[in-house]
């Protein structure tokens, strides 16, 4: 390459184009020797860029990462989207009110999950501040994210939901829906609507056991067991045995029961189970390679918004034969898990 | 008025359905209930876009010549429907997610 090919690639692609059908053959050359270079140079910045998916960090020297960021706020039964009065705020002593005590705990608790097991700073990766608002509405069955770092709490209808902030899975859960939005962004509908919510109960339940300190096996894989009311005992979801936590339970657990057109927390049942049976064929903790196989797919690039089951499964498998080796034991308890809710690989 | 009105989506998993009437309200309730309900976009079968975990809510009517429907985010619920949305809680009897 010349000398003067090289100064070419600070001329804009426009003037390159213009020189490139210039008669003078040596003029016409160089200009399609820099044109070439530079389409190179924008291939490997836009790789690079779908690579990284999101802007990198901004570099602060006030945030290092591994403390979160809580301010837990009293909603006082308002539906109100604004933020009530506060309750509690980092660092502080406990409060007397014991919901907002376990939202504190709770977001805590996912913030620890995360940051220990994937060096994840918070719901964005950087370093989001946690905002809990708890006694949203009157008797209000529910707990969300909301998308924009707020997590609501109800207080519970009594018969399907008591106080939403005892479930420290729950809240994971709720906090995993806005991990998944900064992550693959998994479309609310249909199989990737299934996955976004099973994803969500495969996050939640390993905060729960990492507060626990269980095991795989210590573990009884029951989503909300600590919320439900009289209506939905024991849990709302078991991802052991999927459709056996309570008498309306719809999930199947594999493919043969998969419900077209159901809700998209009937249809997580199936990768829900898979997760259990990988897990359980490794042993130990789940956040010790169960955990961060599926966290790698759901960071993965090439997990589509609109993915299926299989498309995400494979992600999976691929993600444990690089991480462990082709022929490990991860990525044939992956391959096991898949296998036994009927998704082929 | 009669209106037979469900509930889907949240953590739990399930949907809640009864069919409620608006006298079943107080007195002073009823009315800005059913100003509410008939101001409702009847027809419009698609919600606003929600978050995950979010309620919807779908209202049927049978009125004198055809039924009609609704479908609502929960963050378009008018303020005044809010008492028959109570008594859905009240009254209203669990389904599996799914079952429509």
């Amino acid at each position: 390459m010349t000398a003067s090919s090289v100064r070419h690639c600070i001329v804009p692609p426009s003037v390159l184009h213009r020189l490139a059908r210039s008669a003078d053959e040596a003029v016409r050359d160089a200009a399609l020797n820099a044109l070439a270079l530079d389409a190179r140079f924008r291939l490997a910045r836009a790789e690079c860029a779908a690579t990284l998916r999101h802007r990198p960090a901004p570099v602060t020297f006030s945030r290092t990462g591994g403390q979160p960021q809580r301010t837990i706020y009293d909603q006082q039964g308002s539906e109100s989207q604004t933020p009530g009065v506060v309750i509690r705020v980092e660092g502080q002593a406990p409060s007397q009110d014991e919901a907002a005590n376990q939202a504190y705990d709770g977001l805590g608790a996912t913030y620890a999950y995360y940051w220990t097991v994937f060096e994840r700073d918070s719901i964005d990766a950087a370093g989001m501040p946690l905002l809990g608002l708890v006694h949203y509405g009157r008797r209000y069955a529910n707990a969300f994210w909301d998308g924009a770092g707020h997590m609501f709490f109800g207080d519970g209808d009594g018969q399907i939901l008591t106080q939403t902030t005892a479930g420290i899975d729950v809240i994971g859960h709720e906090l995993t829906h806005g991990v998944t939005q900064y992550e693959a962004n998994l479309t609310y509908s249909g199989q990737s609507g299934a996955l976004n919510e099973s994803v969500s109960d495969v996050f939640g339940i390993q905060v729960k056991q990492y507060v626990l300190g269980q095991d795989v096996h210590n573990s009884d894989w029951l989503i909300g067991a600590d919320i439900v009311g009289p209506a939905l005992r024991p849990a709302l979801r078991s991802m052991k045995r999927p459709g056996t936590a309570n008498a309306y339970d719809d999930q199947p657990a594999d493919m043969d029961g998969y419900v077209s057109g159901g809700d998209v927390h009937t249809n997580s049942g199936i990768p829900n189970h898979a997760f259990y049976v990988m897990a359980s064929a490794l042993g130990g903790y789940a956040w010790d390679a169960a955990g961060p196989i599926w966290y790698a797919a759901l960071a993965d690039p090439q997990l589509r918004p609109n993915a299926t089951f299989r498309d995400f499964a494979r992600i999976t498998l691929r993600q444990a034969q690089q991480t462990y080796g082709t022929g490990s034991d991860q990525a044939h308890a992956v391959q096991q898990g898949w296998e036994a809710v009927k998704i082929s690989l | 008025m009669r209106v037979d009105v469900t509930r889907r989506g949240g953590v739990a998993g399930v949907s809640l359905h009864a069919t409620l009437d608006t006298r079943q309200l107080t007195e002073t309730d009823a009315p800005r209930v059913e100003a509410a309900l008939r101001a409702l976009p009847w027809g419009r079968l698609s919600q606003g876009s929600m978050g995950p975990d979010r309620f919807r809510y779908e209202i049927v009517t049978a009125g004198d010549d055809h039924e009609r429907r609704v479908m609502l985010s929960e963050s378009e619920i008018p303020e005044a429907l809010r008492p028959l949305l109570a008594l859905l809680a009240d009254r209203g009897q669990i389904r599996p997610a799914s079952i429509e």
